[in-house]
């Protein structure tokens, strides 16, 4: 089960009521963006996990400059036959398996006693006792694992990242719609996010990603094809857009109501200036909490679809396409499983964090919370 | 056909393409090896008296699509039905090679084939019964084959050739006229459009093992149909449990020793999707053998050295290949074709699969009497390289084709990486299993090259060099031969020796130099023979282990100690 | 009230109907998706796989074989692809499986959340406070299926110990015992997310409630703090938990927790669902998504009325 986002996290403390429960006298001409800023300033946990996650960021976005000058290999370069010297003594990278004679080492046939079966075994991290090859071992293809952990991050940020922002980009479009003009769009809107409520996640992420994984899509002039990142990206934000739409909408409906609403249609403003203009900067701040929360969503939820086959696409390297690799050598090789998992937990740890900072940050009555 | 592959991550239901059919190793050429432990089995099964015991029980994997013997088409269908529904002649209850030998079954004697090679005749043992008691008859063969096209069956392929199969299968109405029985003597006679040198094979197939003439023309799985071996299903509930016991009318003296009376009194196969749990309900005992699960090569060691008089390895029929489509381009040049043989180096790819493999470079696998290994393409990238320039195809884009199950996709990741070496810019593209082998057997997809793999559905050449590279049976869609490998001379080699009957010394000779002259071609890059491992609950005897060439372990001669 | 229950039960069919011609829209639009040509298998001929088109009706159009499925399924005859499967027979049986877990998850998540969530809020900026809030946190940041590979491999499959038995569902007529002991790795994994979930909401609730004009009023008249704690804030606070976990608990015996059943083999409606998607066969898929659909839209009416029932201020509507 991914993570689910919910509402009510949301609904009641956040932005939408910001601008009216800040007490005048505490604002004296400050924008509440700087006075969000100022607490967010003093809260130095979220700013160390902050720091975290841009420390990840860095070194994803090295992973050419990793694999080039200190593991000197590709993520999809095959190393099987080759031996790597680790503190001086060579080690094949996949030792050889079958049926093998203890003594020589050489293939042999059944019925001798010294004629065991083994199975062709990738080599474990070397920690940098192989001048930087192979530092977290190799897979079954006799990759660098290191490398392709780099890489995968890559990917997954790529696809956490680019699927959150059209998932939150959406959602806003539809929440301003919905809550701006009310009445039948209002009702259409409301119901695509029940029919989508209705879906388990991942039973539809899976069901999409399949499909699209096939041959990509290819209709209404737009053209992906089929292993694209775009595919786990477009098919993860769109499964969350209701998780984030509801509860944007019921903001946008209470400030509709609003007098500077009221005063703004009266000027004759028109509706899409309304929705920009004056609409979202009051809900911004609940859509940046948004933001941050849902790329460490999307990276779980990312993991989770390329788990069931239906996210990334091998041989692109991400972090769930990773684990599932390494599932298979958990008993021999335990870190190729372990590694890209948690990777994930730090960097979802660390957008949870900083995204908890933020909100309380922006929200005047969390620091009343932390005083009781 | 492809062994149904599980898939580590969920246990499949039957990948639709999914398989059939093995060939143990215990013997075959260049060293491939039986077992962990020398395999004792000379078991005649005739009869086991002294030997039954009270019940077996299986963990297998979820890979039957039906236990109706019209429609099931995998491995573990067949595994499980080889038993139960007794074709008019089958293959000897033996180890090794010699179980593809054809003995009859339901039939009194092996069909007598006319000199035109166009007419079978067989005729019935007296006395036979289904497990529900009534008679076999004649005539029920006959509605079997019918019923096969009233259920669409995958195997009506086979039957074309018959006459009057075509328009039956096109209509559904009247019967097939090429088929006459006679239930008061029990004769059956068949006749052909044309020779067709596997037929009796085909007769061996659970397609044509009789069942009432009343049975219904749908599946039955879940209300198996009576049958007339040894055991009878009592139950099946779908991706959970099968159930066997003893079929009250089955008497083994009837038939000459060629079917077994059987050692368990009831058998159980208790559907279990992962490989691991598998492995510990068979080590604890719970379960006495672990049927179409590997051992997850991580655990091989640890098993092979706690266990190893429980472990068997066995090499069934089966070839993993790339093709590559010799109507597109590059691979429309004979010498990137051979580049690439050249360049793949076979070790490594063996190394993938944990090393339970024998590399090959040979169409068919080593446990054919028609397998003759040669050595056209030992690992020479240079060489490689130099073709690819001679070529004039260098720097051209390459699509490298796979589905995402199991093991596989690993092969295809080695194989583009190779690809690069030599000059091409490859990319992987992975594709379901599900879908994976109509969409590049059909020509639009135009597939450049890919990986495939073949496991026999009868130990016979016919169903390598036929099926998966004559010309003539090239198609639009659901294209087996995804190289498109059409040469002229082959075709007409192949349809030659399809005419001959019975596979003598002389005929192997010409299969064993058709291996050659299509790899000469390179349509293909075999790249290894793959080995699976049996392993068994400490309670099994496993001098009684019994591994047959197309049904693989045979749980009616088995024994406990 | 009775137009809340016509309007809701309206509703929910159609959402229902919607959301199988959704996932049907997606399959049946898949190119290299002809099921005909899957089901001939690899030894087709052209006429078998007319055949079969015809005989399974996929030369009719896309909204008659929509139609004829829906027809099948509530006749119960619908089966699957692959294997002719009862499609509502496979469903049944993965149910004891989902709901066990469910269940069981269910208890442990919505304990454990509740516990930790009151022990924080108490402890509100003391240490206790800040360890659970990292654990919450973590536990809401680990992908559940790595989780339950991990925890396989360690608890279960001898990389640390081997004291939980390994994946597999018992059915609890077979063994209560074994039932138990078989899915208390599977309860606690899935819970774990949940459980840093509700307890960081819960906390965020009481905190918020504690603050509230009609606590300071309770607070001012001299009621104890224990009392206070239990009578006023507990109760309210508890209002959107009991929201989440109708959906949450909705989702998960929905068939949403493929993962876990995946990762632990549990055979239960999830896993047959991933399968099913995993094969390209729709007919499951269709049920699988009915199944689901239904039990999340029947959750989110009985978590309206336990609302209206706790608030009195809210009227179902």
């Amino acid at each position: 089960m991914a993570q689910r986002v919910t509402e009510s996290e949301f609904t009641l403390d956040t932005a939408a009521a910001l601008a009216a429960a800040e007490p005048a006298s505490a604002i004296r001409g400050r924008s509440p963006w700087y006075l969000a800023w100022r607490r967010l300033r003093r809260n130095y946990v979220a700013f160390a996990f902050l720091g975290l996650f841009v420390l990840i960021l860095i070194a994803c976005a090295l992973a050419g400059v990793y694999a080039r000058h200190v593991a000197h290999t590709g993520p999809n370069t095959n190393h099987i036959l080759e031996t790597v010297r680790v503190d001086g003594k060579p080690v094949p990278v996949i030792s050889q398996g079958g049926y093998i004679d203890k003594k020589t080492g050489k293939p042999c046939t059944t019925g001798g006693s010294d004629c065991v079966l083994l199975s062709a075994i990738p080599i474990g991290p070397t920690w940098f006792s192989a001048g930087g090859r192979f530092v977290l071992g190799a897979d079954q293809n006799g990759r660098d694992i290191a490398v392709r952990l780099l890489y995968g991050g890559r990917n997954s940020l790529i696809v956490g990242i680019g699927s959150s922002a059209l998932c939150v980009f959406f959602a806003v479009v539809l929440a301003l719609l919905a809550g701006y003009f009310r009445g039948w769009v209002d009702f259409v809107i409301t119901r695509f996010f029940d029919l989508f409520y209705a879906f388990p996640v991942v039973l539809l992420g899976i069901a999409l990603g399949s499909a699209l994984a096939i041959n990509g899509f290819h209709r209404f002039g737009i053209n992906i094809q089929s292993g694209s990142l775009w595919i786990p990206t477009l098919v993860i934000s769109y499964v969350l857009i209701p998780y984030v739409g509801r509860p944007l909408r019921g903001q946008v409906l209470s400030l509709r109501e609003k007098e500077f609403v009221e005063a703004a249609i009266a000027q004759g403003a028109s509706p899409l200036r309304i929705m920009f203009t004056d609409l979202l900067p009051n809900i911004a701040s609940s859509v940046l909490v948004f933001f941050t929360l849902i790329i460490a969503n999307n990276i779980v939820l990312e993991a989770g679809l390329s788990y069931l086959g239906a996210g990334v696409q091998p041989p692109t390297p991400s972090w769930g396409t990773l684990i599932t690799d390494g599932q298979d050598l958990i008993v021999t090789r335990p870190w190729l499983a372990l590694a890209p998992g948690i990777a994930i937990i730090l960097t979802v740890l660390s957008l949870n964090v900083f995204g908890d900072g933020l909100r309380d940050a922006l929200d005047p009555r969390a620091k009343v919370k932390v005083e009781h | 056909m492809n062994r149904s592959v599980r898939w580590k991550r969920l246990a499949t239901a039957a990948a639709f393409s999914a398989g059939v059919a093995l060939i143990a190793a215990a013997c075959g050429g260049g060293g491939s090896s039986g077992g962990a432990t020398t395999s004792g089995g000379t078991s005649t099964g005739a009869s086991a008296s002294g030997k039954s015991f009270a019940s077996f029980n299986i963990a297998m994997d979820a890979g039957t699509d039906y236990l109706d013997p019209g429609l099931s088409y995998t491995v573990e269908g067949w595994g499980v039905m080889w038993n139960v529904y007794l074709p008019l002649i089958g293959y000897k209850h033996v180890n090794g090679p010699d179980g593809a030998t054809l003995v009859p079954y339901l039939a009194q004697d092996l069909p007598q084939v006319s000199s035109d090679g166009k007419t079978y005749t067989l005729r019935l043992r007296k006395g036979l019964k289904y497990s529900d008691g009534t008679p076999v008859k004649a005539s029920d063969f006959k509605k079997t084959i019918e019923r096969d096209f009233i259920v669409d069956s995958p195997g009506v392929g086979f039957f074309e050739n018959i006459v009057g199969a075509k328009q039956f299968e096109k209509t559904k109405k009247g019967d097939i006229s090429g088929i006459t029985t006679d239930d008061a003597t029990g004769k059956i006679t068949i006749r052909l459009e044309a020779p067709q040198g596997d037929f009796m094979n085909i007769l061996a197939t659970e397609f044509a093992a009789p069942v009432p003439g009343n049975a219904p023309g749908k599946d039955t799985s879940t209300s198996p149909l009576p049958s007339t071996g040894p055991y009878m299903i009592k139950s099946y509930q779908p991706n959970k449990q099968i159930v066997e016991v003893r079929n009250p009318y089955f008497d083994a003296s009837k038939f000459d020793g060629n079917v077994p009376a059987g050692n368990p009194d009831k058998v159980t196969w208790d559907i279990i999707g992962d490989d691991n749990v598998a492995l510990q309900r068979t080590i604890s005992g719970q379960d006495d053998w672990m049927s179409y699960h590997p051992i997850p090569t991580d655990r091989l060691a640890s098993v092979q050295q706690k266990y190893a008089d429980q472990l068997k390895v066995f090499t069934p029929a089966n070839t993993y290949y790339f093709f590559m489509n010799t109507r597109v381009p590059p691979f429309d040049n004979v010498k990137v074709r051979q580049a690439v043989n050249y360049a793949i180096n076979r070790d490594a790819l063996v190394r993938i699969v944990g090393g339970l493999a024998q590399p090959t470079e040979n169409i068919l696998p080593p446990t054919y009497p028609q397998y003759e290994q040669h050595n056209l393409y030992p690992y020479n990238l240079e060489k490689a390289k130099r073709l690819v320039a001679e070529s004039g195809t260098k720097g051209m884009e390459v699509t490298v084709w796979n589905h995402e199950r199991g093991i596989d996709p690993k092969f295809t990741a080695y194989l583009t990486d190779v690809l690069n070496k030599i000059g091409f810019k490859a990319k992987e593209k992975i594709v379901n299993a599900a879908v994976y082998w109509t969409t590049i057997g059909n020509q639009a997809t135009k597939a450049q090259i890919g990986f495939a793999d073949w496991f026999q559905d009868y130990p016979h050449p016919l169903d390598w060099f036929d099926v998966l590279l004559n010309g003539e049976r090239i198609t639009q869609t659901h294209n087996n031969n995804y190289a498109n490998y059409d040469n002229k001379k082959v075709n007409a080699e192949i349809d030659d020796l399809k005419k001959s009957p019975t596979l003598t010394p002389e005929v192997n000779k010409r299969w064993k130099a058709l291996d050659k002259t299509i790899m000469q071609d390179a349509p293909w890059a075999p790249f290894l023979n793959r080995q699976f491992t049996d392993f068994f609950s400490s309670r099994v005897d496993l001098s009684c282990y019994e591994n047959h060439v197309l049904y693989e372990f045979d749980y009616a001669t088995i024994c406990v100690k | 009230m009775a137009a809340f229950f016509v309007r809701r039960t309206v509703g929910a069919a159609l959402v229902c109907v919607a959301v199988t011609f959704v996932v049907f829209l997606i399959f049946i639009v898949v190119p290299g998706g002809d099921p005909a040509q899957r089901i001939a298998g690899k030894n087709a001929t052209q006429q078998n796989i007319v055949n079969i088109r015809h005989s399974w009706g996929f030369d009719q159009p896309f909204y008659v074989q929509y139609w004829r499925m829906l027809k099948k399924m509530f006749s119960g005859t619908l089966v699957s692809y692959t294997s002719q499967q009862n499609v509502i027979q496979q469903i049944k049986q993965g149910m004891p499986a989902t709901f066990s877990l469910t269940i069981g998850a269910g208890i442990i998540w919505l304990l454990f959340g509740i516990s930790v969530g009151v022990i924080a809020a108490v402890t509100a900026g003391r240490l206790s406070d800040r360890v659970i809030t990292v654990l919450a946190l973590i536990g809401i940041s680990m992908p559940v299926f790595w989780l339950g590979i991990v925890a396989r491999y360690y608890l279960a499959e001898g990389g640390l110990t081997s004291i939980f038995p390994d994946g597999e569902y018992v059915p609890f007529t077979q063994s209560p015992v074994q039932w138990f002991w078989h899915l208390l790795l599977p309860w606690l994994v899935l819970a774990v997310l949940f459980i840093g979930f509700y307890g960081r909401v819960l906390r965020g609730n009481i905190l918020d409630t504690i603050n509230e004009d009609y606590v300071r009023t309770a607070k001012a008249k001299g009621l104890s703090r224990r009392r206070i704690l239990l009578k006023h804030v507990l109760r309210t606070s508890l209002i959107p938990i009991v929201t989440l976990f109708g959906l949450d608990f909705a989702a998960v015996l929905g068939g949403g927790a493929i993962l876990t059943e995946t990762v632990f083999d549990l055979h239960g409606v999830g896993q047959y669902a991933a399968q099913s998607i995993n094969n390209f066969d729709l007919p499951p898929i269709m049920g699988v998504t009915l199944y689901g659909a239904f039990f999340i839209v029947v959750f989110s009416v009985l978590v309206d009325l336990f609302y209206a029932y706790l608030d009195p201020r809210i009227r179902p509507t």
